[in-house]
């Protein structure tokens, strides 16, 4: 149990081995923990991120369609408003086509008994000439009693 | 089991605690020699194997070591590497570059070397009998060259690093004037000396006691069967007790050995960190 040269032998064995340990084994293995730890942290980060824009991204999506779909409901009820305009419009004219229709109707009509009034007026005038003239066996002169005729014609 | 029939105990005991060891002035294998310019051989040779298992385990996954998808071994590596870096982060807070991987090697070194109590305790000591080798000690920290060797380097590195992180003046004044003061200087001088020598010696002296009682103890039981006999009853109740209680206290080692690594690396890491802290 005595001390002895082992002593040195093992203080230059454990110097190599501490040396060797420090130039050969620690870096590589600290070096590739480290870049996988940093790497980890950029994923998890990466991930968060991304997370964050999917939320995002989502949120505006949402908002386009609330958009569209209240863009649409304009469109539709600017339609309709503007299918009813017609519409009335139509009726409208309709209504007012109708309208002159009739009154061109309504005039020809009062025309044609006009027409009917004046050319009963000129044969009842007639009848009336000829029933006088047979009543007072004579003939009446036309000429002669033609503002007298003229005036029984308008009495009609 | 004991091998060398007709032999009692005490001389199988010292066989078993005796190392093997050259001369380095009459350049001869001796036994028992107490001069100093002699070399314990088998600590020598075992604890200089365990290094190089110890470098090639961890070099094997040093050298491929990608920080993408490690592989098993590189992973299991990382994990040992992991667990002494946070030992060293808990109590090191300094920048010196070599204290982590020293902290590093001297735990797997030192659990290696304790690892070789586990094996049984006259497999390789009769092998080598075999090859004409008479004496062979395969525990290396059992030896106290080994441990102290060891906690002297660690002592000596925490020395000449404490002159690196506090300057002359700074270690001259924590030898000089703590902890009672400029007045009582020499008393100062003289506890401060006590202090540092008693780390290097309690360090390595617990690792030493340790491992050399696990041995001792591993070396007991085995006299269980010392002559064994298959015809004996008493020798076969001698081989019962030494199973059970050889495999209670390999069970109970296992403990002993990790603890005492991790014990021998904190304490290296501490002292660096005491090297390099300010008072």
């Amino acid at each position: 149990m005595s001390i002895n040269a082992t002593l040195i032998a093992q203080i230059i064995v454990f110097g190599i081995l501490v040396w060797f340990t420090m130039k050969f084994i620690w870096p590589p293995l600290a070096k590739a923990m480290d870049e996988r730890a940093q790497r980890i942290a950029e994923g998890l980060s990466a991930a968060e991120r991304a997370k964050a824009e999917l939320k995002d991204a989502d949120a505006r999506a949402a908002e386009e369609i609330r958009k569209a779909r209240a863009q649409a409901a304009e469109i539709i009820d600017k339609a309709q408003a503007q299918a009813n305009q017609i519409l009335d419009k139509a009726k409208a004219d309709a209504l007012l086509e109708a309208a002159r229709q009739k009154a061109a109707a309504q005039a020809e009509i009062e025309g044609m008994i006009g027409k009917a009034r004046e050319a009963l007026r000129g044969q009842v005038a007639a009848l009336a000439v000829q029933g006088a003239a047979k009543i007072i066996e004579r003939e009446i002169d036309a000429e002669a009693h033609k503002a007298l005729l003229e005036r029984l014609m308008a009495e009609i | 089991m004991a091998t060398e029939a007709n032999h009692d105990a005490g001389s199988y005991i010292l066989h078993h605690l005796t190392f093997l060891q050259y001369d380095l002035q009459k350049k001869a294998i001796v036994e028992g020699s107490q001069g100093f310019w002699v070399i314990n051989l088998d600590s020598v040779l075992f604890s200089v194997l365990l290094a190089i298992v110890f470098f090639l385990l961890f070099w094997t996954a040093a050298r491929k070591a990608t920080s993408g998808v490690p592989g098993k071994w590189q992973n299991f590596i990382e994990m040992c590497v992991g667990f002494v870096d946070d030992q060293v982060k808990d109590a090191y807070h300094h920048g010196a570059r070599f204290v982590a991987p020293m902290a590093l090697a001297v735990f797997f070194w030192v659990f290696l070397m304790n690892f070789m109590d586990m094996l049984p305790v006259d497999l390789l000591p009769l092998l080598a009998g075999k090859v004409g080798v008479e004496h062979l000690r395969i525990l290396p920290s059992a030896d106290p060259n080994i441990t102290l060797a060891m906690s002297l380097t660690v002592f000596l590195t925490a020395f000449v690093y404490s002159f690196a992180a506090k300057g002359v003046k700074g270690v001259g004044a924590e030898f000089l004037f703590h902890p009672f003061g400029k007045w009582l200087l020499p008393v100062n001088f003289l506890l401060k000396c006590v202090e540092e020598l008693s780390k290097p010696i309690s360090q390595g002296l617990r690792l030493f006691g340790n491992m050399y009682a696990g041995e001792i103890i591993f070396i007991l039981l085995a006299c269980f069967t010392l002559n064994y006999e298959f015809s004996s009853v008493g020798s076969n109740l001698g081989l019962l007790a030494q199973i059970l209680l050889a495999t209670g206290w390999a069970i109970f080692h296992i403990l002993i050995i990790t603890l005492q690594a991790y014990i021998f690396m904190v304490l290296t890491v501490v002292y660096m960190a005491m090297a390099a802290d300010h008072h």
